[in-house]
């Protein structure tokens, strides 16, 4: 998983510089029939990629089929509320004075034998969990 | 019987939309002010506590030569090894003398600051104890790092929405115009550039300034110097979070007006 979040992170590179728009970079790269990774750039820098599995989840039973009609493809939009939820969370990271995004430079990275501090901030990855539960294509908001 | 009505309705003061605005932004501004004597305050027992173990490390370095000193007498009572006898002393008069160097240095530390500024104008900091360079260094430290932070935050929020940045240009107008007015309630006034890096902003009424006079302008303005350390520390933590890596000075020669100037270290 490591090593596809890292081969996404030249894409963003080449991407940044073509696409000089909008935040959203779109389909960075099909890994397989399965999984596909999008990007988004915020302004800071901060890179947020979300990995779709293409085969989908078994919709829950008790909800009617035609509510979620079958989705053969999935469009560059459609992922976008689910972008901006996790910018938001993230917007809420930053805004935590108990959180330092100072801890993260790379010397302090280097200080942790070349393994970057992950953000542990609980209510940060429960919002990131609640946004992969909830987000399927066409959801309009999160 | 408008001051009555005034007086008498507390709630419906606060409730009114405009002026709770209005009470909000005086909150803010006299935290913004607020924030420099806490500082102070701070870098103030920083520096009682610098004086403390000034005296703790000779203490612990005379423990610990008092061992040396101990092996020495230890040494003395076998009369027969009086070779060994005279290498102890030496190792005690290093350390001694080291300890001495360490807590000479100390003093001077504190020390020359305080003759150079009695032998100067006798600069005063807020509370009307002598200005030491350890303690403008704090409080400057300090109050800078607390902007830093709140300028990454900031940038964070209110670039959002916006296209992205194309140029420097482009992040010092968003600076200027859209987070001064989350700020400071007002756009910078005047913004120069050398199109190689320098730009100078100019804030003809800088709010946390608005406010401040003294009867000696002159000292109103060396007063005024540490409440321009948290804005630098918020530009220079906008500036770093949308990838430009840059030294901020401030200077104010008349009071409400404030300069800022920016020095990105890419163009050098």
């Amino acid at each position: 998983m490591t090593f596809l979040l890292n081969s996404c992170l030249d894409i963003f590179d080449l991407r940044a510089r073509t696409k000089t728009l909008d935040q959203d970079l779109g389909l960075l790269q099909a890994i397989d029939e399965r999984l596909a990774a999008y990007g988004w750039l915020t302004n800071t820098g901060i890179k947020f990629i979300i990995v779709v599995d293409m085969m989908g989840r078994p919709p829950p039973p008790d909800e009617d089929k035609r509510r979620f009609p079958a989705v053969v493809g999935l469009r560059d939009a459609d992922l976008k509320p689910a972008f901006r939820a996790v910018q938001t969370a993230y917007i809420q990271l930053m805004l935590n004075p108990f959180y330092s995004p100072d801890d993260r430079t790379p010397l302090q990275i280097a200080n942790y034998g070349g393994q970057s501090p992950e953000i542990t901030s609980k209510r940060f990855i429960n919002e990131l969990q609640r946004i992969g539960k909830v987000w399927a294509p066409g959801v309009a908001n999160i | 019987m408008a001051t009555i009505t005034t007086t008498s309705s507390p709630d419906t003061f606060l409730l009114d939309a405009a002026s709770s605005a209005l009470v909000n932004i005086s909150c803010f501004d006299l935290l913004l002010i607020e924030l420099v004597p806490l500082a102070e305050r701070m870098a103030r027992s920083f520096e009682a506590s610098l004086d403390k173990p000034a005296p703790a490390p000779s203490s612990a370095a005379s423990t610990t030569s008092a061992p040396t000193t101990g092996a020495q007498t230890t040494s003395t009572k076998p009369p027969s090894s009086a070779s060994a006898a005279p290498l102890p002393p030496t190792t005690t008069t290093t350390t001694s003398t080291s300890t001495s160097t360490s807590t000479t240095t100390a003093t001077n530390g504190t020390a020359t600051p305080l003759g150079t500024s009695m032998g100067g104008a006798l600069t005063l900091a807020a509370d009307g104890l002598p200005e030491t360079d350890i303690f403008r260094d704090s409080v400057y430290v300090r109050l800078e790092r607390l902007g830093f932070r709140v300028g990454e935050g900031l940038s964070e929020r209110f670039s959002r929405d916006r296209p992205r940045f194309t140029d420097q240009l482009d992040v010092i107008k968003f600076l200027c115009k859209d987070l001064w007015t989350v700020v400071f309630k007002k756009q910078i006034d005047n913004l120069k550039t050398n199109h190689r890096g320098v730009f100078v902003l100019t804030d003809s009424r800088f709010r946390p300034f608005s406010r401040m006079s003294m009867a000696n302008p002159a000292e109103a303005v060396a007063r005024a110097q540490p409440h321009l350390y948290f804005p630098c520390g918020i530009i220079r933590g906008v500036l770093s979070s949308l990838g430009i890596k840059a030294t901020v000075q401030a200077e104010t020669t008349e009071l409400p007006a404030a300069t800022f100037q920016i020095k990105t270290h890419s163009a050098k």
